[in-house]
């Protein structure tokens, strides 16, 4: 069973869904449409056909369609529930603030913090299999905190604090950036997230 | 007997055109405006794509890539594709419902200066200090403010769009005007043909969504020179839903009015009336009632509006949408089909645009957009959805109808050649994308990391073919008009109106009509006939 906020994971069981449906409705028109369009073409002898309506067939499948929204739509919400759960009691919260062009990470109750710009991009250090809480603001315009290996981001408001809850599921590196168009050194508003085992990350804490 | 004068002498050369109001020149110059526009913003995304084909600064710096493609998507959303499906509609609606005329010509001929004026001062952001606007398309607050984008470009920038956005509006409330108002005996609302139909809901998207665009831009104007109502709490969330409570109904009003032409297209080309007309004129209705209530799903990722209400009403879009692929397949089924230019094209539109509605069901779904949103692959989302969706709409339209604008034929041998270039330029340039942005590289960056060079790579060399297609297009026209074959007044035997006058159409549209007992007169008359 996976952590409630696995978002890696929920991510791929639900696109695994939408995947399927996407794939087989496209091989479906398509295959329809290039049947229509061979077998139909136009040829001496054969008038086309009158029929103006199918009222019947069009109600089916109308009805098929909102089935599958039906199917769609339960799986999104149930999803979204999973993943926008903050659950209570997380120990670990890390304040992510946002700027032109580069990112703060503190430690709450730690007094540590890392800080970074789009020349020299900090590194996020975050104990592995750990729901960790994030608390994010920006000092100016909009930004979007985005782990692409996470399958998350967040945007980071000005005027509002946003909180998410992330678990990174195994130890590795993995790249960070910001998603929402800030401004001129944008493209290198990147992070990059090391995730590494409880007792290592405590050890790189206490050395700051 | 002794002959009266209808209408003054015509004022004639520049004036005669920019003075005009006859439908006919007032649809046809917003066209030729939208293709200049077209051709800066394709001149503009090759730039883009240069700048990317390798990992690194190559052609242009980031300020100036950050102006390239604010320019660009503003350029194709502002001035091409919404004034575009707007001409179109002002050229062809009357023509289709016997009317002599558009109602309050002079008004939508004001509508086409404001647009051609917000076009250039968009466009005149290059010529100031500190360049053109460069805080993207939506220009999201306080970005856009005066601390963040200094500079006339983007005030420059927000005149413009003003203007254009004001000039649509106003014409597509003389749109409406006209099919309310100024059918010909006859055309009741249920005989109204699929086009014109799909022109109705556009311009009433565009009449109850448009002006809240107005009011968002004068007041992102007011903030620039003076601050106050989008600081503080709530501000810049505040101009997010008001700009998308403009910007996804637009989607839509860039999309409807490319449907109706698919429609046509395949029904002449098929030989038969079009197929399902009630099922797809209510699911047009149904549509544009929908798409009038998902704007937030342009902003999943802020956690700060109601994720499940807008995502359960954007996937539920997938009944309409079905619905309409529904009646133009259902045409093609039991049809004698023309493999003609505009056929073909009508065919790449079912194909490439479903792949741009498969990817939006996608993003429709909060948890994959977390991940998916501002990245490639919504770039490619949206491609598909506007290049090779609407645009392949309106070829298959230009092919279909420019007969009977101009007397003459186009080149098919050039239109197939046309049509194979931007098919495979299309899918060269924008499959990849799904697979970067998955991959996690956001979207507006100037460079990337290396990892993602070949599909980068790729994709340039699309835009080049697609590019190589839009010249192909441009060689046409020019040369049809130059060494004309005459069309006669119905060469692909179209079941509209418009077909029934002459090519071009005379002044006042019609000498005569037909008896209209159905959405598609003349097919009726065929059935007299025989």
């Amino acid at each position: 069973m996976a952590l409630a906020s696995d978002t890696r994971h929920e991510f791929a069981g639900l696109f695994s869904l939408y995947e399927w449906v996407t794939i087989v409705t496209a091989a479906v028109v398509f295959a329809v449409v290039l049947f229509a369009a061979v077998r139909y073409r136009r040829r001496p002898g054969r008038e086309p056909s009158a029929r103006t309506e199918a009222n019947l067939v069009e109600l089916v499948f109308a009805l098929v369609l909102a089935g599958v929204i039906v199917v769609l739509v339960h799986g999104t919400f149930t999803t979204e529930n999973r993943v926008d759960a903050i659950a209570a009691g997380v120990q670990r919260h890390v304040e992510v603030t946002a700027f032109k062009w580069g990112w703060r990470f503190t430690y709450a109750g730690t007094g540590v913090s890392v800080v970074g710009d789009n020349e020299r991009p900090p590194t996020l250090h975050l104990p592995a299999g750990e729901p960790i809480v994030f608390v994010q603001r920006s000092r100016d315009v909009v930004h979007s905190f985005w782990v692409p290996a996470l399958r998350f981001k967040r945007d980071v408001w000005p005027d509002a604090t946003t909180r998410f809850e992330l678990t990174v599921e195994r130890p590795g590196t993995y790249d960070g950036a910001c998603a929402e168009f800030c401004g001129l050194h944008h493209t290198d508003m990147t992070f990059r997230v090391v995730a590494e085992s409880r007792a290592k990350f405590e050890k790189w804490l206490a050395s700051r | 007997m002794t002959s009266v004068a209808l209408e003054r002498a015509r004022p004639f050369g520049l004036v005669g055109w920019l003075a005009s109001t006859d439908h006919k020149r007032i649809g046809l110059l917003q066209m030729g405006g939208t293709l200049v526009f077209f051709l800066a913003s394709g001149i503009v995304a090759l730039l883009m794509r240069s700048e990317l084909s390798q990992p690194g600064m190559q052609i242009v710096s980031r300020q100036s890539y950050n102006e390239l493609f604010t320019i660009h998507g503003s350029g194709m959303v502002y001035l091409v594709v919404t004034p575009l499906a707007l001409a179109v509609g002002i050229y062809l609606v009357p023509l289709q419902i016997g009317a002599a005329g558009i109602a309050w010509p002079r008004f939508t001929l004001l509508g086409l200066w404001l647009f051609l004026a917000g076009g250039v001062a968009i466009y005149l952001g290059f010529a100031v200090d500190h360049g053109a606007a460069r805080s993207g398309w939506f220009a999201t607050y306080p970005l856009s403010n005066a601390a963040n984008s200094s500079g006339k470009g983007q005030d420059l920038w927000i005149c413009g769009v003003f203007l254009a956005v004001l000039g649509n509006t106003i014409q597509s409330g003389t749109l409406l005007a006209t099919i309310l108002r100024k059918r010909a005996p006859g055309m009741t609302m249920a005989r109204v043909p699929p086009f014109t139909w799909t022109m109705l809901v556009t311009v009433l998207l565009a009449i109850t969504s448009f002006p809240v665009l107005l009011g968002t831009m004068a007041a992102l104007e007011w903030s620039r020179l003076y601050g106050g109502v989008f600081d503080g709490q709530y501000g810049p969330v505040a101009y997010q839903l008001l700009f998308w409570f403009y910007g996804h109904p637009v989607v839509y009003v860039m999309f409807f009015p490319f449907v109706g032409m698919v429609a046509e297209a395949v029904s002449a080309f098929s030989g038969r009336r079009f197929f399902g007309y009630k099922g797809f004129t209510l699911s047009m209705l149904l549509f544009a009632a929908l798409s009038m209530s998902v704007w937030a799903h342009h902003m999943f990722a802020t956690g700060r509006v109601n994720n499940e209400y807008f995502s359960l009403t954007s996937t539920m879009l997938i009944v309409p949408a079905g619905l309409e692929y529904f009646a133009v397949i259902g045409t093609m089924i039991g049809g004698a089909i023309v493999f003609s230019t505009a056929m073909l094209f009508s065919i790449g539109f079912l194909l490439l645009f479903l792949i741009g509605g498969l990817t939006g069901i996608i993003v429709a779904s909060p948890p994959l957009d977390y991940h998916l949103t501002d990245s490639y692959f919504y770039v490619a989302h949206f491609h598909y959805a506007l290049f090779a969706g609407s645009l392949f709409g309106f070829f298959a339209g230009v092919f279909y109808w420019f007969p009977k604008v101009t007397g003459v034929l186009l080149r098919e041998s050039l239109g197939k050649l046309q049509f194979a270039l931007m098919f495979i330029g299309a899918n060269v340039t924008f499959f990849p994308m799904l697979i970067l942005g998955y991959e996690g590289m956001p979207r507006r960056v100037a460079t990337y990391p290396s990892k993602f060079t070949a599909l980068n790579v790729v994709e340039t060399v699309g835009g080049f073919v697609i590019a190589l297609g839009v010249a192909v297009f441009l060689l046409n026209i020019v040369l049809s008009l130059k060494r004309r074959i005459p069309a006669g007044d119905n060469p692909f035997d179209g079941p509209g109106l418009e077909w029934w006058t002459t090519s071009p159409p005379p002044r006042l549209n019609f000498t005569s009509l037909p008896p209209i007992r159905s959405y598609a007169p003349l097919y009726d008359l065929r059935k007299d006939r025989r």
